[in-house]
């Protein structure tokens, strides 16, 4: 069971896009996780907890991620993980003329 | 969207003075405001708004590399500006890591599509530790300039 891999496609909803700051924030939330995890975008593959490769995951909205974990605790660095992206989208959706972005 | 339609080539900084945050911010952004590209408005608010951005999580990312931003309506359109330290500046970056390239970006604040497509291009720039190097060791703003547009190429 250790070894599975588990994986969850996200779909950017926001209108701002997937922009540097959840990023981040992804990436310093799965270094919390034993798990391995892994972020694709089209046929880019970078570690999910690495702040300089998750920016290589900016996007635009519409754009699909699948998120992948390994290890002991994937299930919850899935969950938790995939939550974390929804919350920040839904804060961008609630802040339309944030300049802090 | 090419890096060099962005970037205003006169505003690059080959060499910082500031050894601190703030003050790298305050640097680039006067380096901007006097290439002429803000219009009328105090460039102090421009300041506050990318070291209030900063509180919300570092842009240094790691590998000596951070991204300064902010949307702010002073700018009709995205510019931004690259800056390099050679001492490396504590930055709060989330290696933990001195930061040696900076890229700033102010955008405005209606046009979220042109701040992701640059920050898009910012990160596709980046990603290439052989260019990071050679700009690292950039002499000056014409150097810098040129590996900048060489990469839009490739």
């Amino acid at each position: 069971m250790h070894g599975d891999t588990l994986r969850q496609v996200v779909r950017i909803s926001s209108p701002s896009g997937l922009h540097l700051r959840p990023l981040t924030a992804f990436a310093q939330r799965a270094q919390q996780f034993q798990a391995r995890i892994a972020v694709t975008k089209e046929d880019r593959s970078v570690d999910g907890k690495s702040p300089f490769e998750m920016f290589l995951m900016v996007s635009p909205p519409g754009v699909e991620l699948t998120i992948e974990a390994t290890g002991p605790d994937a299930q919850a660095a899935l969950d938790a993980l995939t939550a974390l992206l929804q919350e920040m989208t839904a804060e961008d959706n609630g802040q339309p003329n944030d300049s802090s972005k | 969207m090419r890096i060099a339609d962005f970037v205003v080539c006169d505003a690059i900084i080959p060499e910082l003075t500031s050894t601190n945050k703030e003050g790298v911010v305050r640097e680039m952004v006067e380096s901007l405001r006097a290439a002429g590209n803000f219009k009328s408005g105090d460039p102090e608010e421009v300041v506050k708004a990318i070291l209030k951005r900063e509180l919300l999580g570092s842009t240094g990312i790691g590998r000596g590399v951070a991204i300064p931003h902010t949307k702010h309506p002073t700018v009709d359109r995205l510019v931004g500006t690259v800056a390099l330290s050679r001492s490396g500046v504590g930055f709060e970056s989330l290696d933990g890591e001195p930061v040696y390239v900076f890229v700033m970006l102010v955008s405005p604040q209606d046009r979220p599509g042109d701040h992701l497509r640059a920050l898009e291009n910012v990160s596709r720039t980046l990603r290439d530790d052989g260019f990071v190097r050679s700009l690292r060791q950039a002499a000056n703003r014409d150097a810098i300039w040129d590996l900048l547009q060489d990469a839009d190429q490739t």
